[in-house]
């Protein structure tokens, strides 16, 4: 980056607008040659006239945007980028990633040629292979696991932008085993309204909250990590709506909210536990919509918190169709099946039977809030008495509300489906589920991706045997004895953002058998495998057809906009040669056109049916899916594919870990007395940006203009350390360390220090930002649906001059 | 007569770069130069703030030529080499540039760029609109209102690709135009009024 690019975001508005020497000299580059009469007339040319064409293909899913561009190539080189024609003018968008491809695609971190390793696992020291030797030794590799110790000891971890199609179940590898990553706060979510992406997914879209008038965001920078929301938060921010960001950072989003309240990081369960308390007190919760739609008035058994049936269970998931759950009948005074015919149940109750005690879960529920007034929620979370009254009521009596949370924040604690829990208890005691538009709650950055708009494409038939392991039960992290991985073949820098605690996890992938990296770039996670299979950008393909999405409300096909690059190859040419050499030439697809046409002509999802390949391709690779709603919600109709069919807010599974209904819990590592913090007083937050999509444009030469990667903290904590913004830290825990520059901000809570997740080690003056991170796996973990979660942000360090 | 222009609701304004990385693809803006610009107001870091925590604001400010009506850059330029045109636009001949940067001096806002050395690009070739002039060492350049898409009938680039649609572009001699209603309605403002150069370039909250 040049002195004179890089100041040119450091200027104030005062200086930027007083036409002095100085001012003007900052965007100027050094260098004053004299310079010929000739170079100094020549005349400006326009481009030579060129060969132009245009491509057209979808850029990234993992940004939850599925922008779709449209490519102008001059003699042979991507030239221009745009903003493809959408039948929904919405859509119609990209960002500086976007933008920032026309250097990209041709980086000098692009893997060029398959690579084998020669150093130790780590060191990054390679030679260069034939195409036929990498894939030769990839399927040797994979036979000698398969014979070794069976299929299920391969981890395949795909990038979630992969454009491979059968290799995971081809190598019948377990997929992303206990990931352990965004389904924190997902974990305690979902269940109690069976979302089906089991993430969190947000309950409608975010186009919905202009219908709202109270909005909670909490932990969410939103107008950073899902950009092409932004239009949908300012038109309900001009329609009336006040949106309160919560978030211990001044972020993006909390300046351009209508308020910002900072929090303690880790209490956002404390915050949601408080302000039920407060909706208890008042009474402001919906008590008929509880009643009917809610397991809330369902009796538990107090010896044992087991929810009381028709007849004993053989598992929670048992339906209540099968096996109704029990209520006590307002009309008849008795108890009747929650299903029985006008059935009145009791929501706030406690009975006696045959000397055994029963009480709603409503009442439970009231009962353990005792626990979280709001003076104690108060000292928790750092937000004081007086505001947590102020927008509980807001949140609760000037709906419609949203409840919004994010992946970034809450999520990376230890207690992350406390919060989640919490977080769908308290938009269900407001009725917010299924009711109104402009109500809400979830994470709205998924929903986006995965909920609303997607259509569902068929699998290609692949013989039986080709199937997807599962991960063994017992084990928690894919780093464990239990899980079995002996090999792993990975995408998209997955060892860096999957793991915590790098020299623990690098440790463990040295014990490994065998491992393979399909990747576009050379991210730090390449240098741990023995093979690089340099793979293609979205840009490129050997064919004119590429793959298929059904994202965002329209179809999405992928076409040519430059031939492959260097000697990468597709990723569906890498698992068919791959497929060929394990006996399975012959069950996989041709082309991705076959492909694609297999998966139109068999689509059973009427949101796809009738889609035709010609159809995308005259439209230039966008054609609207069938019958999508102008504004998606979920649960109309008080539909839950839950167990009882309800909101079933009482998850029975964890009564043993004392988290049935909501409790408080410290997080791990980052809470307030943690006697750790005499060493290591800092809480750690990665956070996401725009200009990354995690490990992913931290080598664009376009992004660096604009970003260098910096250890943000507050003056308070600078000035005790005797930094200043410029000098190279040293962040150090116990498990790690790595320095680079930092930076003094305001904008970063005191007691608390941020950087920008996913930067390669070698953009960093030393170590690895994964090294200090806390990899804590919790024992509810294995109870959990997906998993425990790493608790990323749950870390404490030091920050010292380097 | 038309007199392009611009205007910006900054309420809208997220600070995310994209009109910049827009402009510098459409327009061919060599690497360490920018026709356009976010400037964080009163901070020195993008990530800063004003005030102390937790008493915070931050404001962004996009900036780029203001297509001034009374362009001082205009007035100070010896060869006659900016120019106002036709549509209300100050553009710049390039050939006629001696690049004695009077222009850059002249303009308060800031908002040109000179070509002190062969302009490096990564990747090195022309990127961007093929119709857009290609600028050689030794000449003053700047924002043109994207006079090739605005001569074709598009958008300038930073509005086509602003995620908040936060800019709007038009012709201010239209009163019914969506750009002049935007004016009036909001009661927009310009930079550096007392200046007196009549910026085309209007801000609002």
């Amino acid at each position: 980056m040049s002195e004179a690019n890089g100041s040119q975001n450091v200027l104030t508005r005062r200086s930027f607008l007083k036409a002095s020497g100085a001012a003007v000299g900052a965007l100027g580059l050094a260098g004053t040659a004299m310079l010929t009469a000739d170079e100094w007339l020549a005349p400006a040319q326009a481009h030579a006239d060129e060969q132009e064409r245009t491509g057209y293909t979808f850029h990234y899913r993992h940004c939850q945007c599925n922008c779709h561009l449209k490519c102008t190539v001059r003699d042979g080189r991507m030239a221009f980028i745009e903003p493809n024609d959408w039948p929904d003018k919405r859509n119609e968008t990209i960002c500086l990633k976007g933008i920032s491809e026309i250097q990209h695609v041709y980086s000098v971190d692009r893997l060029q040629v398959p690579l084998k390793r020669v150093g130790e696992r780590g060191s990054g020291e390679f030679v260069e292979i034939t195409w036929d030797e990498a894939l030769d030794a990839v399927a040797q590799g994979i036979q000698k696991v398969w014979s070794d110790y069976g299929k299920q000891a391969i981890a395949y971890m795909p990038s979630v932008d992969t454009l491979s199609v059968n290799l995971g179940r081809i190598l019948g590898a377990q997929e992303k085993p206990h990931r352990g990553i965004d389904i924190g706060l997902g974990n305690g979510f979902s269940p109690a309204i069976a979302e089906s992406g089991g993430q969190g997914a947000a309950s409608n879209e975010m186009k919905d909250w202009k219908n709202a008038k109270t909005i909670l965001n909490v932990g969410c920078n939103v107008l950073e990590t899902c950009m092409v929301t932004a239009p949908y938060f300012f038109e309900a921010l001009e329609a009336g709506a006040e949106i309160i960001t919560i978030d211990p950072n001044y972020c993006t989003t909390a300046a351009k909210s209508s308020r910002w309240i900072p929090i303690e990081p880790g209490t956002d369960a404390a915050l949601y536990l408080g302000m039920m308390s407060l909706i208890l007190e008042n009474e402001w919760y919906d008590e008929a919509y509880l009643r009917e739609n809610t397991s809330m008035p369902f009796l538990v058994d107090e010896a044992d918190g087991s929810l009381l049936r028709d007849h004993p269970a053989e598992s929670p998931k048992e339906t209540g169709a099968d096996n109704p759950f029990m209520v006590w009948d307002a009309v008849s005074d008795s108890m009747q099946p929650y299903d029985a015919d006008g059935v009145d149940p009791k929501l706030d109750a406690s009975i006696e039977i045959d000397g055994k005690t029963y009480s709603t879960v409503f009442r439970k529920f009231k009962k353990q809030h005792e626990a979280y007034p709001i003076e104690w929620a108060a000292e928790k979370t750092g937000v004081s008495e007086e505001v947590l009254r102020e927008i509980t009521e807001k949140y609760a009596c000037n709906g419609p509300s949203i409840l919004s949370f994010g992946f970034g924040g809450a999520d990376k604690f230890s207690n992350a489906d406390v919060s989640g829990h919490a977080a769908v208890v308290l938009a269900t005691l407001v009725g917010t589920f299924g009711s109104e538009d402009g109500a809400g709650a979830g994470a709205y950055v998924n929903a986006y991706q995965k909920v609303f708009g997607a259509g569902k494409l068929p699998n290609w038939p692949l013989p039986e045997e080709c199937k997807a392991a599962s991960a063994p039960k017992e084990s928690v992290d894919i780093r464990d004895d239990k899980s079995g991985i002996r090999m792993l073949y990975f995408q998209d820098g997955a060892i860096q953002q999957c793991s915590a605690n790098m020299n623990e996890t690098a440790k463990w992938i040295d014990t490994l058998d065998f491992v393979v990296a399909q990747e576009i770039y050379h991210t730090p996670s390449v240098d741990y495998a023995d093979i690089v299979l340099p793979t293609c950008s979205h840009f490129e393909l050997d064919q004119e057809i590429g793959s298929l999405r059904a994202l965002r409300g329209h179809a999405l096909l992928q076409q040519k906009v430059l031939d492959p690059l260097f000697e990468s190859r597709t990723d569906f040419w890498i698992e068919t040669e791959i497929a060929k050499r394990l006996g399975y030439g012959d069950a996989i697809p041709e082309s991705y056109e076959e492909l694609v046409r297999y998966q139109l002509d068999n689509a059973k999802d009427e949101a796809v049916k009738g889609i035709t390949l010609e159809e995308l391709i005259e439209s230039n690779g966008v054609v609207a899916l069938n019958d999508q709603p102008e504004i998606a919600r979920s649960y109309v109709g008080q539909k839950y594919a839950t167990a009882s069919g309800k909101i079933d807010l009482y998850y029975e599974n964890l009564v043993n870990y004392g988290q049935a209904l909501p409790a408080w819990e410290d997080p791990c590592e980052a809470y307030a007395g943690n006697p750790l913090r005499d060493e290591y007083p800092l809480q750690f937050f990665q956070r996401r940006t725009k200009y990354h999509i995690h490990c992913n444009m931290v080598d664009s030469t376009w992004i660096q203009q604009f970003f260098k990667p910096s250890v943000e903290m507050n003056p308070v904590d600078a000035e005790s350390r005797g930094l200043a913004s410029g000098d190279i830290v040293e962040v150090v825990n116990d498990r790690g360390s790595f320095s680079c520059e930092c930076v003094i901000t305001n904008a970063i809570r005191p007691g608390t220090v941020a950087v920008v997740e996913g930067i390669w080690d070698k953009y960093l003056e030393s170590g690895a930002i994964q090294s200090v991170t806390n990899d804590t796996a919790i024992d509810r973990g294995p109870a959990l649906p997906k998993g425990r979660v790493i608790p990323f942000n749950d870390t404490l360090v030091e920050v010292k001059k380097a | 007569m038309t007199r392009f222009g611009l205007a910006i609701d900054l309420s809208r304004c997220t600070g995310c770069n994209t009109c910049v990385m827009a402009c510098k693809m459409q327009n061919n803006v060599p690497m360490s130069l920018a026709w356009n610009r976010v400037v964080v107001e009163d901070c020195d870091f993008e990530v800063g703030a004003v005030g102390t925590y937790p008493n915070l604001t931050r404001s962004y400010l996009p900036i780029a030529c203001q297509h001034c009506e009374n362009p001082a850059c205009l007035r100070v330029c010896p060869t006659g080499a900016t120019y106002k045109d036709d549509k209300g636009r100050v553009e710049i001949d390039y050939d006629k540039c001696i690049g004695c940067r009077m222009c850059m001096a002249a303009c308060p806002y800031n908002a040109r760029v000179f070509n002190w050395e062969d302009p490096v690009r990564d990747p090195d070739f022309n990127y961007g609109d093929k119709d857009v002039p290609v600028r050689p060492k030794g000449v003053v350049e700047k924002c043109t209102l994207c006079k090739e898409r605005t001569d074709r009938g598009d958008e300038p680039m930073c509005v086509r690709c602003c995620l908040s649609k936060a800019r709007t572009f038009g012709d201010l001699d239209d009163p019914e135009s969506e750009i002049s209603r935007l004016v009036r309605e909001k009661k927009a403002g310009v930079l550096l009024e007392e200046q007196g150069t009549r910026p085309q370039v209007h801000y609002f909250n």
